[in-house]
């Protein structure tokens, strides 16, 4: 059991690597995307672009490497549930707009057919971070006796 | 799962160190936007960023045409007196506007509000379609009728 939920654990973390690769060095580029959404005002927007995608990149580290990952799995937990509620908003307000997810240059329109994947990050989030880490992980290593 | 108080440190660990990372990144980045400064999206150099209030005088002088690059329907509900409709979405449907457009002394492309990204796209299109001469009024249709100047529409 322990292997599997490390196995779930590197695979979300994963998921967030892949996801902050373009994003960290193009915040102008990431800042439109967020602007599609019409959710963040536009004095936060160039910050919100800026850390987001360095939080995803600790995140994903975190997650991959076992390493602080309670809090690892509480920040997935919580991106995945506000861009499961942006994603949702965008399809009733009827906007035409780009996901932003895992690459600034377009791609296609917010539709339903995004909702799954989204609850399925949700949901190994959910479960890493009420399960633990798994084994093997690096907070296993640091404090054996709080895992067991 | 450990403590409450353990999840919510190591969560505010990240964020911190996240932000320290964020905040050098920027060093690399000398053209990234102001961090703390309303962004409206990548305007290019050319085109300049206008008040209601600077877009009131434009108006009243004459001689600038107003687009309006929402959709039709939010159109009809409230424009700029004398301002024209081209949608950003069917952009291609408005050819003879932009032959007009062309030959203007001055555009003002406006959108919505604040969030809105239409009037900084339409921006986008026009300077590729060779329209000179444009400024952006990024406090939109709703700045416009804050700062009580007129409007025409089914809620004028």
């Amino acid at each position: 059991m322990k292997i599997l939920i490390a196995v779930l654990r590197v695979a979300l973390g994963a998921v967030f690597l892949y996801a902050c690769a373009s994003k960290l060095f193009h915040p102008a580029e990431f800042a439109d995307m967020v602007m599609g959404y019409r959710i963040v005002p536009s004095e936060f927007l160039t910050l919100v672009a800026t850390v987001l995608p360095w939080l995803e990149l600790l995140i994903g580290l975190g997650l991959v490497f076992g390493l602080l990952s309670a809090g690892c799995a509480a920040w997935a937990t919580l991106m995945s549930s506000v861009f499961l509620v942006a994603k949702v908003s965008v399809i009733f307000r009827g906007l035409d707009v780009s996901c932003g997810c895992f690459s600034v240059n377009g791609g296609s329109s917010i539709s339903w057919a995004d909702i799954p994947a989204n609850l399925l990050l949700l949901l190994v989030a959910l479960v890493v971070w009420f399960k633990g880490p798994g084994r093997p992980a690096v907070d296993s290593l640091l404090f054996p006796k709080e895992e067991e | 799962m450990r403590s409450w108080q353990d999840t919510l440190l190591s969560m505010a660990a990240l964020l911190s160190l996240a932000v320290s990372l964020a905040l050098f990144s920027r060093i690399f980045l000398p053209e990234a936007p102001a961090l703390l400064a309303p962004y409206y999206g990548v305007v290019p150099e050319e085109v300049q960023l206008v008040s209601p209030e600077r877009a009131f005088e434009l108006y009243e002088e004459g001689g600038a045409a107003f687009v309006d690059a929402r959709e039709l329907e939010r159109y009809e509900y409230a424009h700029i007196p004398g301002a024209l409709s081209m949608p950003v979405d069917d952009f291609e449907d408005y050819k003879q506007e932009l032959i007009f457009l062309r030959t203007s002394h001055l555009v003002v492309v406006y959108c919505e509000d604040q969030e809105c990204g239409a009037s900084k796209k339409l921006v986008d299109l026009l300077i590729k379609n060779r329209v000179g001469n444009l400024v952006l009024m990024p406090e939109g249709i709703a700045g416009w009728k804050k700062a009580g100047y007129p409007v025409l529409g089914a809620t004028p």
